[in-house]
């Protein structure tokens, strides 16, 4: 008897993700658990099943995406068409590329493109007590204050030696810290003793970080346009929104502080947020 | 740059004030430009009548402190603003 399939869902989508390996369906239920959500019918279908010579296939609506030796060796192009699908139609969010997370009951977007160490900062505000949101992808709706949804998947690492996040988990050596094919290491945020929550939090910061070896932290205030201009810049559905969400951001840029953060220390940043949440 | 070209906004910008400053944007082209307070004073005086030299004029003496670097300053905000297509030259 195969697992049933997950609902997960984000914003106003929803996929269908099933798992013939009832191990991996297993680790896919967890590694959801808080995006999982019935209500919304979903727009697209995920199957990984095997197949006659033992290889195991990922499917898209029937259309195969992927085979590989192990079930595991799949979810890197899973996790990335599954994002994609997730965030291609949305039309009533504001969709980015960004980190979330809740420090003080103060929700703190961290925007940016892939490889501005968003993840690695992320796992450093577990550790410091923060509750999850996301590494990668944040809905925000506009109001006052504007709401910031997430989708909670696990925290995905690039490796590095040594690695930048190592100081920050319980022991980088033991499961559930799963190696990935592409090379990244994927991390259930409650293995680090985080809370984790999908969300509506309030947004209170917007931040804008940048990772750069041998910086000294250096924080700077950024002008509403200034922030509007850089929420666009990781806006990546307004070709689905009204006037391309450029009202939307100036909305959330008019109620949030913003910051442009260029650092070397994760933990600086924390101590940062830290204390902007004792100010807001 | 020749001082007596006369910038005119490109219609059918969508633009957003945000505590002085502006948010440009080009639903043809989807380009974004974001200027500074001193950016949103110049795009508010582009009216496809007065030359960049009447800006810059007008600028210095609004902020005669400020003057020596409006007559560089204007012209750099004009460029960026044409290469973004947000004017053109009357």
């Amino acid at each position: 008897m195969n697992p049933s399939p997950l609902l997960i869902h984000f914003g106003d989508q929803a996929v269908s993700l099933q798992c013939d390996d009832l191990e991996m369906a297993a680790y896919l239920a967890e590694m959801f658990r808080h995006s999982l959500d019935g209500r919304y019918p979903p727009h697209a279908t995920y199957h990984i099943s095997q197949n006659d010579h033992g290889r195991f296939v990922l499917r898209r609506d029937g259309h195969s995406l992927q085979t590989g030796p192990t079930a595991v060796a799949l979810l890197p192009w899973l996790m990335q068409d599954l994002v994609s699908a997730l965030i291609e139609a949305q039309a009533n969010h504001l969709i980015f590329h960004a980190g979330g997370v809740i420090v003080d009951e103060m929700g703190v977007f961290l925007g940016g493109p892939t490889g501005s160490g968003k993840s690695t900062l992320t796992a450093c505000l577990l550790a410091n007590g923060a509750t999850y949101l996301s590494d990668e992808v944040a809905a925000l709706s506009p109001g006052d204050p504007p709401t910031m949804t997430g989708l909670a998947r696990p925290l995905v690492l690039k490796e590095a030696l040594p690695p930048a996040w190592a100081p920050w988990l319980p022991d980088p050596t033991s499961p559930p810290l799963a190696a990935m094919t592409d090379g990244t290491h994927w991390i259930l945020p409650a293995w680090m003793g985080a809370g984790v929550t999908a969300g509506p939090a309030p947004l209170r910061l917007l931040l804008f970080p940048t990772y750069r070896a041998d910086v000294s932290l250096d924080i700077r205030p950024l002008t509403p346009a200034e922030a509007a201009f850089h929420l666009l810049q990781n806006l990546v559905n307004a070709r689905n929104l009204p006037d391309k969400g450029v009202s939307s951001a100036a909305n959330i840029a008019r109620h949030v502080p913003a910051y442009q953060i260029a650092y070397d220390e994760a933990t600086a940043v924390a101590a940062w947020i830290h204390d902007q949440s004792l100010r807001l | 740059m020749d001082l007596q070209k006369r910038p005119l906004p490109t219609p059918n910008f969508r633009i957003e004030t945000l505590d002085g400053e502006l948010l440009l944007f080009n639903p043809a082209s989807d380009q974004i430009l974001q200027t500074n307070q001193s950016g949103a004073l110049v795009w508010q005086l582009c009216d496809g009548r007065r030359t960049i030299a009447d800006i810059t004029a007008i600028l210095a003496a609004a902020y005669p402190d400020d003057a020596l670097a409006i007559t560089t300053d204007v012209p750099d905000i004009l460029a960026s603003f044409a290469s973004h297509g947000a004017i053109h030259w009357q």
